[in-house]
């Protein structure tokens, strides 16, 4: 069965199957077009720290029998969103926040689809419902927008109504 | 601070709008100062140069600047019944100047006050002044304003004595600083936000789905890296509704740029010109959206025409006679699809055309749309076949020419003198130049009667693109239409195939065969599709994404029509389902028939999917009986496993499957699970929805109750990774009580389970 190493931003090296890790579209190029058969070789994870790898290892495992996501099709109506979460994702996703933005930087670094949706899912439940002040308390940001153009969203929000 | 400023008025509980008498159901904010309660009368734009003209008769943008409509209380509606001249009858009160931040009132045919202090000359307004009309001298002793209509109304004011209004005048209005989502008006939406979002969270916990709440007290100190990154950032906003990403376009600057993007594609603009366009706001909405939305047009529209032309008097009717709204409203979209459009990629325009003048403006309105950029287009509304046919020839320009065109929706509806659909629309052959205007689309949708549709397919040349086709509704004829489509569909949608004969039958299985390599999604609804004998063989459809079924009648007009020859209702050709194998008909295979099948919805016609009806629902009261007396038809896409000795089915591209599986009768939070639940989830592994989610968890049933002398170890608690029987709250789970549905169905079930 093929391995490969792969070196977190800690420098720990750990050795996945490649299997396991197919889901990472990053890596599965890397593989393809470098021709990493040496089991020896090292993809250095510069973006990754260890704790987060393990993380983002855990659920490749866990789904690495899974059919690839699927993407909507350019001519297919646009649907809802599926924002539906597994038991077993809605478990392995409870971690500190902190964690949880690592696992969706890293899951966007190493193009996981099925992890960096799950993480946005979570994080956009947290945004559901809050005002724009209790959001940037949340998540610590700093409002940089003038009282001119906040009027001015005022009025376009005034104009928009779902479809 | 707002720069904009606006005109209110007194608000009188109860009373509806003086100008369209739907006041009450109009979306306002109200606000109180003092003790007195106002609405707004008038959004006054801060616009260099900008002049604003209140009265009753309109004349001409160039002339007077937006107007805005204010009709005298008392003042006769019907203009033209009054002895007076026309120009003792014009009520034009004054006009107000925008100049340098700064607003001028200049008195024109009545009697205007600042602060009870009569003006003759052009005088500044500023903020809080009250702006006042005098009364008119032929002597109103009672403010009678709204017409016939708020006479009720009236008498309601009478009895209040109307406290706080002047005698000495017939309006007083209060110039104020335009007020933007008013906080009392935020704080009730983001209270109701938090009431949907509470009962999610109960969803959710049931569901052993990670609590929001769970960080929401927890401020998070560390670098929010994600949340600055736009792609990441994009991704996230993108699960949000639509009034959540209102929002959160107050957070920062690329919060407020990425879900801009997101509500650009999810958003409409819906210019709407019915009764309530002699409204005030309604007037000035061309012109406050071109000045609001210069920076952030949205590219998808809807325009709604009122009937203008009409003789008829109700209030859907807007008066297009000269000096009247329904004029302005002509000039306004005369000067608005003049002005920079061409961000506009989808259209909807409907209009009620009663009139061969109601016709002639919208096709005015369609000459002058940005016909270089729509992609889609929708044409709804509907046509009094009648009127129009008495009063000459009405006739689509062929001059209309649309180069970016992808999508044609036609949702018309033709309608005969008594007010119902017509059965017959051949005269209708002034439809040619827009069906070739139309004809190269990639999809056409026709969401109208047969006979329209007909009579509009057979005025194209031809439709030589068509990739994508739905139909409300397909008879012989619109069938030969569909045989004759050479290139591959990608989706054909067929909601009702009336009037067929057996022989169509084949005709719709030799179609299906015919583009099975290339569809990717179909919909169809077969009448009693599950009790006959003639025999739908459906192909492989190698690419298949999206598959939704109906079956049974909708108990609409059109549907029973004509019984004669139709499949189904009348039960001559009874029509079911079977799907191709080796040998002839044979059992389902989703791995060989549908092995791309992503969504299956299989939904009895009328039971909610497609348009349910009160009689429809009683059916689904109990899930149990529902489903024990449609599974024939259940059974052909959910086999029974009867051989032990083969694996059962278990088709693992499916994740979305739609079937009837709750009970109407009980609340939305309780599910009600139906026979066979656990079987169809096991065979549909990647089905995550609320019921699969509910069979697969693990369930702790309570041990019987330990006698006295039993050792408590005895009394270990047994869990069980099987499915359950949810009941409404009130009753209990022990097995006395359970139902007797309930018991059958748990019997049926009991060898699968797995003790651990």
């Amino acid at each position: 069965m093929p391995f490969v190493n792969l070196e977190s931003s800690d420098g720990d090296l750990v050795k996945v199957d490649v299997d396991v890790i197919k889901c990472s579209v990053t890596i599965n190029a890397l593989i393809e077009h470098l021709g990493l058969e040496d089991d020896n070789e090292v993809v250095p994870l510069q973006n990754v720290g260890t704790e987060t790898l393990h993380k983002v290892l855990a659920w490749a495992k866990h789904h690495k029998d899974d059919l690839p996501s699927v993407d909507d099709d350019e001519d297919d109506p646009p649907r809802e969103r599926r924002t539906d979460i597994t038991t077993w994702d809605a478990n392995f996703i409870k971690m500190e926040q902190i964690q949880l933005f690592d696992l969706i930087l890293a899951a966007n670094y190493l193009d996981i689809s099925g992890l960096l949706d799950l993480g946005c899912k979570i994080v956009a439940d947290m945004i559901k419902g809050k005002t724009a002040d209790e959001i940037r308390t949340m998540f610590n940001i700093v409002n940089d927008l003038t009282p001119q153009e906040q009027e001015q969203i005022r009025k376009e929000n005034e104009w928009c109504e779902e479809k | 601070m707002s720069q904009d400023r606006e005109l209110l008025t007194r608000y009188i509980r109860g009373r509806g709008c003086w100008c369209c008498g739907r006041g009450a159901r109009e979306r306002m904010y109200l606000r109180q100062l003092g003790d007195l309660i106002y609405k707004r009368f008038a959004i006054l734009p801060n616009v260099e140069d900008q002049k604003y003209t209140i009265g009753d008769t309109f004349t001409s943008r160039e002339e007077q600047g937006e107007f805005i409509f204010w009709t005298r209380p008392g003042h006769d509606e019907e203009q033209g019944t009054s002895k007076k001249s026309k120009k003792e009858n014009i009520n034009n009160m004054c006009e107000i100047y925008c100049v340098k931040n700064q607003y001028w009132v200049s008195p024109l045919n009545g009697e205007i006050f600042i602060n009870d202090v009569k003006i003759n000359k052009k005088t500044v307004l500023k903020l809080g002044d009250s702006l006042s009309f005098g009364k008119k001298l032929e002597g109103h002793k009672v403010n009678t304003r709204g017409s016939k209509r708020d006479k009720d109304a009236e008498k309601k004011k009478k009895d209040t004595k109307d406290e706080g209004k002047d005698e000495r005048y017939d309006e007083v209005f209060l110039f104020k600083e335009r007020e933007l989502d008013p906080a009392a008006f935020l704080e009730s939406e983001i209270r109701r936000n938090r009431i949907v979002m509470e009962r999610l969270e109960e969803d959710k916990k049931r569901l052993a789905i990670v609590s929001k709440k769970r960080n929401f007290k927890a401020v998070y100190n560390g670098n929010s890296v994600p949340l600055h990154n736009d792609l990441v950032l994009s991704h996230i906003l993108s699960y949000l509704p639509f009034g959540d990403l209102k929002t959160v376009r107050f957070v920062s600057k690329l919060w407020n740029d990425e879900s801009l993007k997101i509500i650009k594609k999810k958003a409409v603009v819906k210019f709407g010109f019915g009764p309530g366009y002699s409204a005030t706001n309604e007037s000035m909405k061309l012109f406050r959206y071109v000045n609001e939305m210069k920076k952030n047009p949205l590219p998808n529209w809807e325009i709604n025409l009122p009937a203008l032309g009409t003789t008829r008097a109700d209030e859907y009717k807007v008066d297009a006679t000269p000096g009247r709204p329904g004029a302005k409203l002509i000039a306004d979209l005369d000067w608005f699809l003049g002005e920079k459009t061409d961000v506009v990629k989808q259209l909807t325009l409907s209009g009620e055309l009663e009139s061969i003048f109601d016709h002639e403006i919208l096709v005015k309105v369609m000459k002058n749309l940005p016909l270089g950029t729509i992609q889609n287009f929708e044409l709804a509304g509907g046509w009094a076949l009648k009127a129009l046919s008495e009063n000459g020839e009405l006739e689509f320009p062929t001059t209309i020419s649309f180069k970016m065109l992808q999508e044609f929706t036609l949702s018309m509806g033709a309608f005969n003198v008594e007010g119902y659909h017509a059965k017959d629309c051949s005269t209708m052959t002034w439809l040619r130049p827009l069906a070739n205007a139309v004809n190269r689309v990639r999809a056409l949708h026709l969401r109208c009667r047969s006979p329209l549709s007909l009579s509009f397919i057979q005025q194209a040349d031809s439709f030589p693109n068509l990739e994508q086709v739905s139909f409300h509704y397909v008879n012989p004829e619109g069938l030969k239409f569909l045989q004759k489509l050479d290139k591959p569909l990608s989706k054909l949608e067929l909601n009702r195939l009336i009037h067929w004969k057996s022989a169509d039958v084949l005709a719709f299985q030799k179609l299906l065969q015919k583009h099975s390599n290339s569809l990717k999604s179909l919909q169809f609804i077969l009448p009693n599709c599950s009790q006959g004998s003639m025999v739908l063989e459906l192909p492989i459809f190698p690419q298949l994404k999206t598959l939704n079924l109906g079956y049974g009648s909708s108990g609409d007009d059109e549907d029973d029509d004509d019984n004669d020859n139709r499949v189904g209702t009348n039960e001559k050709v009874l029509v079911t389902v079977a799907f191709r194998g080796e040998y002839g008909p044979d059992a389902i295979s989703y791995a060989k028939h549908f092995p791309s099948l992503q969504s299956l919805t299989l939904w009895p016609s009328g039971y909610g999917k497609y348009g349910a009806t009160e009689s429809y629902r009683t059916y689904l009261s109990d899930i149990t009986s529902f489903w024990e007396k449609h599974t024939k038809f259940y059974e052909i896409f959910f086999p029974l496993h009867q051989d032990e000795h083969e694996p059962p089915q278990i088709c693992k591209t499916l994740y979305h499957l739609d079937v009837p599986h709750q009970s109407f009768d009980y609340p939305d939070q309780q599910l009600h699970i139906f026979p066979r639940a656990a079987e169809i989830a096991a065979m549909f592994p990647n089905v995550v929805n609320d019921w699969t989610t509910e069979i697969k968890k693990p369930v702790t049933i309570p041990p019987p109750r330990p006698e006295k002398k039993v050792l408590r170890s005895a009394s270990k608690k047994v869990k069980v990774q099987a499915t359950r029987v949810l009941r409404p709250r009130g009753t209990t789970t022990r097995a006395s009580k359970t139902t007797p549905a309930a018991a059958a169905s748990a019997k049926r079930r009991a060898p699968k389970r797995k003790i651990n």
